[in-house]
């Protein structure tokens, strides 16, 4: 016996292939993330390649040296300072001619005598340019985190060359980061300048980088040395072979003001012809910074906020083109 | 983790921080290696002996202060009888004079009210212009930052040779280096963490490419004669002053007196 067959053979028809749906090509813009990495190379190199990093330190230490003695306190204890040199020459005129004493007898009285008018003036103008500069120094002193400006640069710059890179030769999974990245940097870059005091701390910088362009020199440096010697040896006779000069009360008075007040007068002055001294690097720091865009007539300082505005939105529309590039399907080929 | 991966970081940590330690300390002051060229240390007191002048004539411990550029020509220090105030003598301080193979540093706070320098160890505090100063040697030299070896000395021939970079003056709220040879000064500007980059870069010079570390000091020491048998020692130097207001005028120092063996001082003192 034989058992029927329970099923009988089925004949399908072939069926038609499977073609899997494919994602719409997407166009990959290379401009944009030209744009990226070029803006970023250069963000990172130049600021190490020009010397930025010490340039930066060198007018933040200048500012930070300059905090003791520019003071409006402080300025008007260096007035006050002059005075007391000044009324000392008055007595000592008034000794010199009640007494008649020959000038050869005490030599470094005559000499203050003599040179304290020009010490006086001199004094007096380099106090006048540093009262004057004291609110563009506030300004600048106000930025903060000035020397911090160079890592940021170098930062941003990282981030934009990393996200152009990815965008020209990475994964497109990881486009949509790099955009993102791209962004943020370049939103960095506009935001620190407009919403710090950057702008005004930096016009500030150039006026003061040119007000205490006559007083940051070599030569007002021995100049004021010289001035110092001057009057160091003046007060030293003043305190000593001098005091057996008969004099009137009133320059008796003043004369011992004046050596009495020595001690602190010779220490405000030295402390600010040291801190001048020893800063001269600095300041040249300083100006080399704002001569960088000389060439194309514009104050480096000045320009620096607008120019990290500017590279920011470059940086921001470049990202968004690349954002945009993402987004688009390419036209299907006819 | 893996353990040996963990042990071979740990490993690398602790190389990399001694590394670092022994480079700091090979920054931070003379080696006594070379001893056996340079002579035999004295480690001691010298036992200054106080100044005295006969007309221009002067004997002692004392120093001048030449002006910029005027060789021969010195300030005169009203406060000084020495050689029409040409000259300025010293006394031996608390300690009576120099210790070699350790500091004595400045106290806390150097100065008092009216500018007045206040240490006391190495001399007397001295009137200069009206304003007392004084003498000390500090690890880290006051005005330019640097660390410094302790005072050192060498006897080789009859002739001695010392090292008194951390030689430092203070006066009217000023301090100076005045030292031989001049420590370099560590006081330009760094941008942030250039320091520690340097000290990094500094060891791994030194240990990877055989490059010696970055001089801390320039110029020649001091220089004198020392009789072993009587301890007599006499040492002298000039010291540019390099920096600060009095940029450029240069010190002129005369140590005389009786050096006297002692166990090697404290490092800090």
């Amino acid at each position: 016996m034989t058992t029927p067959s329970l099923l009988a053979e089925l004949t399908l028809p072939a069926a038609p292939p499977v073609v899997r749906a494919s994602a719409a090509p997407v166009r990959r813009r290379r401009a944009p993330a030209l744009v990226l990495l070029v803006i970023g190379s250069l963000l990172v190199v130049g600021p190490i390649a020009g010397g930025l990093f010490v340039k930066v330190a060198s007018g933040q230490q200048m500012i930070d040296a300059f905090a003791p003695y520019i003071t409006l306190d402080s300025l008007d204890q260096y007035d006050g300072d002059l005075r007391t040199l000044s009324s000392g020459v008055k007595s000592v005129d008034a000794v010199y001619a009640d007494q008649k004493i020959p000038a050869a007898k005490y030599p470094g009285v005559t000499a203050y005598r003599t040179d304290g008018p020009a010490i006086d003036r001199r004094a007096t103008t380099l106090l006048t340019r540093i009262r004057a500069a004291q609110p563009d120094y506030q300004r600048v002193s106000d930025i903060g985190g000035f020397d911090r400006i160079p890592f940021l640069l170098v930062l941003c710059g990282l981030a934009l060359a990393h996200a152009g890179a990815v965008l020209l030769g990475g994964r497109r999974q990881r486009a949509g980061g790099a955009v993102v990245l791209a962004l943020a940097a370049a939103v960095v870059l506009i935001a620190y300048p407009l919403v710090g005091s950057l702008p005004a701390g930096t016009r500030a910088g150039e006026r003061l980088q040119h007000a205490l362009a006559p007083v940051m020199t070599r030569a007002t440096v021995r100049q004021e040395q010289d001035d110092f010697v001057v009057l160091v040896q003046a007060v030293g006779e003043l305190d000593t072979a001098f005091r057996a000069e008969p004099r009137t009360p009133q320059a008796h008075a003043q004369l011992n003001t004046l050596v009495k007040a020595w001690p602190r007068i010779s220490s405000d002055l030295a402390s600010l012809v040291g801190t001048i001294n020893d800063n001269l690097t600095d300041y040249q720091a300083l100006s080399d910074l704002d001569a960088t865009t000389s060439d194309v007539g514009v104050s480096g300082l000045k320009a620096l906020p607008w120019f990290l505005v500017g590279v920011g939105a470059v940086s921001a529309l470049a990202a968004g083109a690349a954002l945009a590039s993402q987004k688009r399907p390419r036209k299907a080929l006819a | 983790m893996n353990l040996s991966t963990r042990t071979g970081r740990v490993l690398l940590a602790a190389t990399v921080t001694l590394g670092l330690a022994l480079g700091a300390t090979a920054c931070g002051g003379g080696s006594k290696n070379a001893t056996s060229s340079k002579g035999t240390e004295l480690v001691g007191i010298l036992h200054i002996t106080p100044g005295s002048a006969q007309g221009s004539k002067l004997s002692g411990t004392w120093f001048r202060m030449q002006e910029i550029g005027k060789a021969g020509k010195y300030m005169v220090n009203a406060n000084s009888k020495a050689d029409g105030g040409h000259a300025t003598l010293l006394a031996p301080g608390t300690s009576g004079g120099l210790r070699f193979g350790g500091y004595q540093s400045a106290p806390t706070p150097a100065f008092d009210a009216k500018g007045n320098a206040l240490a006391a160890a190495i001399t007397r505090p001295t009137k200069f212009f009206g304003v007392d100063f004084s003498i000390s040697t500090n690890p880290t030299d006051p005005q330019t930052k640097t660390q410094v070896a302790p005072p050192t000395v060498y006897l080789k021939d009859g002739k001695i040779t010392a090292d008194l970079s951390a030689w430092g003056v203070t006066w009217n709220n000023q301090v100076f280096n005045q030292g031989a040879p001049k420590p370099v000064t560590s006081t330009g500007a760094k941008a942030i963490g250039q320091e520690k980059a340097e000290k990094v870069w500094d060891w791994v010079a030194g240990k990877y490419l055989e490059k010696a570390p970055a001089a801390t000091i320039t110029g020649k020491g001091a220089t004198g004669t020392y009789d072993p048998t009587t301890g007599k020692f006499v040492l002298q130097w000039r010291s540019l002053i390099v920096g600060g207001p009095f940029n450029q005028f240069t010190g002129i120092w005369h140590l005389e007196g009786v050096f006297k063996k002692a166990a090697a001082a404290p490092s800090n003192g």
